[in-house]
């Protein structure tokens, strides 16, 4: 199918667990993990991202087997590999490259030619133009999470995911962003994989799961 | 007005000068004038500039790949690895230079080495020494250097569809890049102030392979004072320089918390 699926997956790390029995994501669709901090959310998307390497189960984006093990490793495609659009908590703009390359970085990874048209066009996208000269420093953390959105959309993903993207940002524009987020996800028809400790967040999803003590339960 | 920073620097200025003006004006100003322009002095000179050089040019490369292995790794393999890859930097130089003059001249491997290398009495002996000397040098502060990048940066490139070499060259190396350019001017300045190491090696025979250090040394014993002191004046120049430098690459500009 496509979409994300995730099926009987086991990421270990020290003696924490997380477990992931089945997770579908289809394409437009939004999932919100919710649960406390720690429970184990980013690891599962670090996890489906290929940061972390899970000892068995099954992930599947976009029809591709990026990651499969059982009884042995059969498959375990790169990062680079996976075509996810990834947006970390701390969003971790490259404080080094100003908004254009930081975009045309992206853009460069999926060997698209970056050109001010194509990058202004993923700016306009999040609402963000005219900032293209800018240091990430130079931005507000709202500006920049929009940055780092796009960054993440630049690189013509086929499956978003998203850790915590509305924290420490005020209540106004935590319900604009997420307008947008769901618009974005929907417009593109990517499947987004959304993980956060606010309840507030189950507002945009259409699928619903909790994350307790590193297990992942479904309540669509 | 910073009053105590002025204090520090008027007085660290005021003693450097003292030291060294009472000097000169005992030796005389026309005797330095010639002895900057003597033969011995650019020759030395030349000398430790291209062995020093060459020697961190070949040195950087290695140090930024080894930091970077280790500042990624925990546990204690990789502090028993740097601590015995900086134990030239640790160790007496001289102590260094005698155990590679006795390995080149008494081992096998070191037979062959200086046969195809050419390395005892030369100034290659000298690259040798200061290569090893840069590398460990540049070790301890490479690593904390790529420390300072977080490994999140790295998660981000490949997600981004950049590999291992791309995220390494694009991210990596330039967020960490005030660390390492401090680090190797570092291992710059202890390739060029060395005078144990490379004297076991190399020797001092002036004109070949006799660097500043060495050259100092030689034109004291012989009495000329004033051809060792136009030595001096600039290896603490090229010294402060150096540092400088260094401290300003490592501190991203003038910022001081």
């Amino acid at each position: 199918m496509s979409g994300l699926e995730v099926r009987d997956l086991v990421v270990a790390i020290g003696g924490f667990r997380v477990v992931a029995e089945k997770l579908v994501v289809a394409p437009g669709e939004i999932a919100v993990i919710h649960g406390p901090n720690g429970a184990g959310k980013t690891t599962l998307l670090k996890a489906i991202a290929g940061l972390v390497k899970p000892v068995r189960g099954l992930i599947v984006i976009n029809g591709e087997t990026v990651f499969k093990a059982y009884v042995k490793t059969e498959v375990n495609k790169p990062p680079e590999k996976r075509w996810v659009g990834y947006l970390p908590q701390n969003l971790l703009l490259f404080p080094h490259m100003t908004v254009y390359e930081n975009i045309a970085f992206a853009m460069k990874g999926r060997g698209i030619k970056p050109d001010s048209r194509k990058v202004s066009e993923v700016l306009d996208l999040v609402g963000l133009k005219g900032l293209e000269d800018r240091r990430p420093s130079e931005l507000s953390y709202g500006q920049q999470q929009r940055v780092a959105l796009a960054r993440a959309l630049a690189s013509n993903p086929r499956v978003l995911l998203l850790d915590e993207p509305f924290s420490n940002i005020d209540v106004e524009f935590k319900r604009e962003l997420r307008r947008e987020v769901s618009r974005i996800a929907r417009t593109l028809g990517l499947p987004t994989l959304l993980v956060s400790h606010d309840p507030e967040d189950l507002t945009i999803a259409d699928k619903q799961f909790l994350m307790d003590k590193g297990v992942l339960r479904g309540r669509v | 007005m910073d009053i105590p920073m002025l204090i520090i620097l008027l007085t660290s200025l005021g003693v450097s000068i003292y030291v060294i003006a009472s000097v000169v004006s005992g030796v005389g100003m026309g005797s330095l004038a010639t002895a900057f322009t003597s033969w011995e002095f650019r020759s030395a000179l030349t000398l430790s500039l291209v062995a020093a050089f060459l020697a961190t040019i070949l040195a950087a490369p290695l140090a930024i790949s080894i930091a970077y292995v280790m500042a990624r790794r925990g546990g204690l393999l990789p502090l028993v690895a740097e601590s015995l890859l900086t134990l030239p930097f640790t160790t007496t130089p001289v102590a260094t230079g005698s155990l590679l003059l006795l390995f080149i001249a008494q081992t096998s491997l070191g037979r062959w080495l200086d046969r195809i290398l050419n390395l005892l009495f030369t100034l290659n002996g000298a690259v040798l020494v200061q290569f090893i000397l840069a590398l460990s040098t540049m070790l301890t502060p490479m690593i904390e250097a790529f420390k300072t990048v977080d490994v999140e940066y790295e998660h981000v490139s490949r997600t981004l569809g950049h590999g291992f070499l791309s995220t390494y060259i694009s991210v990596v190396i330039p967020l960490a890049r005030r660390g390492l350019l401090s680090s190797i001017l570092m291992g710059f300045m202890k390739a060029f102030s060395d005078f144990g190491a490379t004297v076991m090696v190399a020797g001092i025979i002036i004109g070949r392979t006799a660097t500043l250090p060495g050259a100092i040394y030689v034109e004291m014993s012989s009495g000329n004072v004033n051809i060792a002191l136009a030595m001096i004046i600039l290896s603490i120049i090229v010294s402060f320089i150096i540092s400088l430098l260094a401290r300003i690459f490592r501190s991203g500009g003038f910022e001081r918390t």
